[in-house]
């Protein structure tokens, strides 16, 4: 699966929250990162290159700051110059269809603020739904969004584990079992020691992979023995 | 899992990353501490629904 992140800010290197998610996929070789203001500083879309790229991808990511309840202006003129009928939707050809589509959101507010009776009233869900809309008239799969609320504010646990969640949405096949969140570590895993010379670190990590395959197996007998003596 | 192992891996994996300044590599360590211990909190409440539901009254007419 090949991932493409579309990224959308238009002071991208002020940004910590930005520079920490992008940084951290800097060896991904299944996802490609692309800035919308560094790729066309002058405003004016390359129309047939973003199409192509959007061909070429299997997930559509959309990452931005949450400006007014909705995507910097770059991310809205894209959408308006590059998903045209005939190409998006319409009759004939919808070059997107059954891919997948998501969102990554960096908000500057309380997550508590985000429904009724918190001050913004509305949550992630009800004032996305234009994004949802775009999906499900583009014939895309609509996965579940990443709202990441004042980054600023979170302690490294957090952090550590909004980059487990970012790195999901971008690598991880559309599934949260954890049966699935285990073959993805271990492939991430599997990855990330590729060339490591490290002897006792790869020993040590080839004996976690092997604890979380064990106890898979274990899990899935239990499942057997629990599916028998549940049967009337 | 027993207990012992767990958390025998659960010290390995802590030691690892104290010894790993890999970025990457240290949040799929801490991904790791998480699954394993999601997996074990599973064993566990899967066994316990095995023991109650084979001690179930529904069942003692068997």
């Amino acid at each position: 699966m090949k991932t493409l992140v579309i990224v959308s800010h238009p002071e991208i290197l002020d940004s910590a929250s930005q520079q920490f998610f992008l940084h951290s996929v800097k060896g991904f070789d299944d996802v490609t990162v692309h800035h919308l203001e560094s790729a066309y500083p002058d405003g004016q879309i390359n129309v047939a290159e973003e199409q192509a790229l959007l061909n070429s991808h299997d997930r559509i990511l959309f990452q931005f700051p949450f400006y007014w309840y909705s995507s910097p202006y770059m991310l809205k003129k894209w959408q308006d110059e590059v998903l045209l009928e005939g190409f998006a939707y319409g009759e004939g050809r919808r070059a997107l269809y059954g891919k997948e589509f998501g969102l990554i959101i960096m908000i500057g507010i309380n997550e508590r603020e985000y429904q009724a009776g918190g001050s913004e009233r509305f949550s992630i869900n009800e004032l996305t739904k234009p994004f949802q809309a775009m999906a499900h008239k583009t014939g895309m799969t609509y996965l579940r969004p990443l709202a990441v609320f004042q980054f600023g504010y979170m302690d490294d646990e957090e952090k550590t584990e909004t980059l487990i969640k970012y790195w999901q949405l971008l690598t991880m096949k559309n599934d949260h079992s954890l049966e699935t969140r285990e073959e993805w570590l271990i492939n991430r895993l599997q990855k990330a020691m590729t060339g490591n010379s490290d002897a006792e670190l790869t020993q040590r990590i080839r004996f976690a992979i092997q604890v979380i395959e064990e106890n898979r197996q274990t899990i899935d007998g239990l499942k057997m023995v629990l599916e028998d003596i549940r049967r009337p | 899992m027993e207990k012992e192992k767990e958390e025998w891996i659960l010290s390995e994996l802590e030691r690892t990353l104290e010894k790993t300044a890999d970025e990457t590599l240290r949040v799929l360590i801490k991904a790791a501490q998480g699954i394993i211990k999601e997996q074990s909190r599973r064993m566990e409440q899967m066994e316990a629904e095995i023991d109650g539901t084979l001690w179930s009254p529904r069942r003692w007419g068997e």
